[in-house]
C-alpha cells in the first residue's frame, strides 16, 4: 500500500493537497489536467518527492529509488542507441529480461532500436523510457501521461501493457485527462480538481459516465489523412493528428458502426482504437454529484440519530458532518482516508 | 556504475564534433611548441596556459557533457535507473580524467616540442610541465562543471569568460585556476604564494568546484 499522509506536491505554480489517502496495488490513475496538480503529483511521487506531509511504501518512507519514473520530457542518456539504453536500464537496476532490442520490437519499436538517442523525437524517447520503466520490475512505476505524447506505434503495447499490470502487485502510478481512457487502463482512479483530490474510486463510476453521452474515439494510424476522408464521409466530426485521427459522436454504436465502414473502405492499416470517453469535467461533476449525495445521505442520518437526543433535552444535536459511511458511496476503493 | 562509466565515453566517441573542439585547441598549443623549438620551453608552456589549456579543458568538459547542462546529462543516466549521486560521479570521473589526460599529454609535448639547452633535462622538463598541466586540468575541469549546472549549459561559458576575465588580477587569481597555474608555468606569483602551495590551491579550489558542482545537481530543478 502507498500511502499519502497529508501530502502536498508543487510544480511550477501548481500547488496539489495536502492529499490524505491510500492506494492500492495495481494501476492508479490520477485523472485531471496539469492545472488540477496531475503533473505535480506524479513528479512529486516519482522524482522530487513531496513538498511537506509523508508518502510511505508499506511502513517506510517511498525512496527514489523504489521508484522508475518517467516523466513528460524523457531524457535518455545522450550518445546510445535506443536498444542500449533499455539494455543500461536494465544493467542499472540488476534486473534479467530480454534483450534491448527484442523488447522494443515486443512494444512495437523495433525501428528506434538503432538509433541514437539524441535523433529521436520526444515522443519516441518517451515511448522508449516507458517501455524501460514498465518492464523495470521496479516496486513503483509512475508513468505521466503514458499514451499522450508518446510514439503511437508504441501506444498499444503499452495499453496492454497497463491493463496487466492491474492484476499485479506492483503500484503503476499514471497521470490522464481521459477518464475515458483511465476507465480502460487503471484499477484505482483519484479525480483531481484544481489541487484537490475528489476521491480515490474504483473504475466502475468513471467507466460507466464514460460510455454515457457523447463518445469521442481515437484511432491510430499511419494513414490518418485517408481514414479522415473517408471518416468524413460517414458523416461524423473529425480531426486528425500526427498518427492518429480522433472521431466524436452522439453514441459508442453510431461511432463503432461508422468507424468500422470507415476502416473497411479506406483499407488503411489501424494500430489501435482508443475510446476517450466523456469530457473530463462532466464525470468529474458527476463524480462531485456522487459525494454530494453520499454527503446529504451521512448528514441526514447523523440528524436523525440526533434528533431522539435533542428530544431529550440533554444534549445537543451535533453539528459536525460525519464522512459518508461506506455502504453510501459504493464506489470508494480504499478505506484509509477518502476524500481531501 | 562501471556500466554507466561507459555512458559519457561512447558519446564522446561516437561525436565527431566534440573531437573537433578538442583538435584546435591541442593543435594550437602544439604550434606554439614547435614554433619555439630549441629556444626553450618557458614562454611555450606559458602561451599554453593562458590559451590553449583552460580552452582544451572546456571542450573536455563539453564533449563529456554533449554540451549541455550537468543536470540534464544526469537525468539521462537517472531516467535508466542510476542513482542522482552515481549518475553525477560518473560525469565529474569522466570529465576530469579526460581533461586531466588531455591537458597533460598536450602540456608534457609542448615542452619536449620546446625543448631548449637551457631548459633542465627533458624527460624532468616534460614530466614537470606534464603534471603542472593535469594540476590546472583538474582544477578547471571542478570549474566547468560548476559552471555546467548553470542554465542550460550557458554557464560553462560564462566562467570561462570570468577566468580570462578576473583570474590574473590579484583577488579572482585566489579563485580561479588561471593566476596559480600561470605561477607554476614561471609567471608571476599569486599573492606572493609559493609554487607548492599554489599547487595545493589549484587541488582545493578543483576540489571545492566539485563539490558545490555536486551539491548544485542531487536534487532535481523544481
Amino acid at each position: 500500500m502507498i500511502t499519502l499522509e497529508e501530502a502536498t506536491f508543487r510544480e511550477a505554480k501548481v500547488l496539489c493537497g495536502p492529499l490524505s489517502f491510500a492506494l492500492p496495488a495495481g494501476v492508479t490513475a490520477f485523472v485531471g489536467d496539469v492545472a488540477d496538480g496531475t503533473l505535480a503529483v506524479l513528479r512529486g511521487l516519482g522524482e522530487l518527492g513531496p513538498r511537506s506531509g509523508k508518502v510511505r511504501l508499506g511502513n517506510r518512507a517511498l525512496d527514489p529509488s523504489d521508484v522508475a519514473f518517467v516523466g513528460l520530457d524523457a531524457p535518455l542518456p545522450e550518445g546510445l542507441f535506443a536498444r542500449e539504453c533499455v539494455d543500461l536500464g536494465a544493467k542499472t537496476r540488476k534486473v534479467a529480461r530480454e534483450d534491448g532490442a527484442v523488447l522494443l520490437e515486443r512494444f512495437g519499436l523495433g525501428a528506434l532500436g538503432q538509433r541514437r538517442v539524441e535523433k529521436l523525437t520526444r515522443e519516441e524517447r518517451r515511448a522508449i523510457a516507458m517501455v524501460d520503466a514498465i518492464t523495470s520490475q521496479r516496486r513503483v512505476i509512475v508513468l505521466t501521461d503514458p499514451l499522450s505524447h508518446v510514439a503511437q506505434e508504441a501506444a498499444p503495447a503499452i495499453l496492454r501493457a497497463l491493463r496487466e499490470l492491474r492484476k499485479s502487485q506492483v503500484f503503476v502510478i499514471t497521470s490522464v485527462s481521459s477518464p475515458g481512457l483511465a476507465a480502460d487502463y487503471a484499477s484505482t482512479v483519484v479525480l483531481l480538481d484544481r489541487g484537490r483530490a475528489l476521491a480515490p474510486t474504483t473504475t466502475s463510476r468513471p467507466l460507466l459516465l464514460a460510455a454515457q453521452g457523447p463518445v469521442r474515439v481515437r484511432i491510430v494510424t499511419r494513414e490518418p489523412m485517408n481514414l479522415l476522408r473517408e471518416l468524413a464521409r460517414e458523416g461524423l466530426s473529425t480531426q486528425a493528428d500526427a498518427g492518429y485521427v480522433t472521431v466524436t459522436g452522439a453514441s459508442l454504436a453510431a461511432v463503432a458502426r461508422a468507424v468500422q465502414h470507415a476502416i473497411v473502405h479506406a483499407g488503411v492499416p489501424i494500430a489501435a482504437v482508443v475510446p476517450d470517453g466523456a469530457p473530463l469535467a462532466e464525470v468529474r461533476a458527476a463524480i462531485a454529484g456522487d459525494e454530494r449525495a453520499a454527503y446529504d445521505a451521512a448528514y441526514a442520518a447523523r440528524m436523525q440519530a440526533s434528533g431522539a437526543a435533542a428530544r431529550s433535552a440533554t444534549e445537543r444535536v451535533a453539528h459536525a458532518v460525519p464522512l459518508p459511511p461506506p455502504e453510501a458511496a459504493p464506489d470508494v476503493a480504499t478505506p484509509a482516508g477518502g476524500s481531501t | 556504475m562501471w556500466s554507466l562509466l561507459r555512458v559519457p565515453w561512447v558519446r564522446l566517441v561516437r561525436s565527431p564534433r566534440s573531437m573537433l573542439t578538442l583538435l584546435p585547441w591541442a593543435c594550437i598549443a602544439l604550434f606554439f611548441g614547435w614554433a619555439a623549438r630549441g629556444r626553450g620551453a618557458d614562454d611555450s608552456v606559458a602561451t599554453y596556459a593562458a590559451l590553449p589549456l583552460p580552452l582544451l579543458a572546456f571542450a573536455a568538459v563539453g564533449a563529456v557533457l554533449g554540451a549541455k547542462s550537468l543536470g540534464h546529462a544526469v537525468s539521462g543516466l537517472r531516467a535508466v535507473g542510476a542513482t542522482r549521486p552515481a549518475a553525477i560521479l560518473v560525469h565529474f570521473f569522466a570529465a576530469v580524467a579526460l581533461t586531466v589526460l588531455l591537458t597533460a599529454l598536450v602540456g608534457g609535448a609542448v615542452a619536449a616540442l620546446a625543448h631548449g639547452p637551457s631548459d633542465p633535462p627533458l624527460v624532468r622538463d616534460v614530466l614537470a610541465s606534464a603534471g603542472i598541466a593535469a594540476l590546472g586540468g583538474f582544477a578547471y575541469a571542478g570549474l566547468f562543471l560548476l559552471g555546467a549546472t548553470f542554465g542550460n549549459g550557458a554557464g560553462r561559458s560564462i566562467v570561462l569568460a570570468i577566468d580570462f576575465a578576473f583570474g590574473g588580477s590579484s583577488v579572482g587569481a585566489m579563485l580561479f585556476p588561471r593566476g596559480h597555474v600561470r605561477s607554476l608555468f614561471g609567471g608571476a606569483d599569486v599573492a606572493e604564494l609559493t609554487s607548492r602551495q599554489s599547487s595545493i590551491a589549484l587541488l582545493v579550489l578543483g576540489a571545492l568546484f566539485l563539490l558545490l558542482a555536486f551539491f548544485r545537481t542531487r536534487r532535481p530543478a523544481r
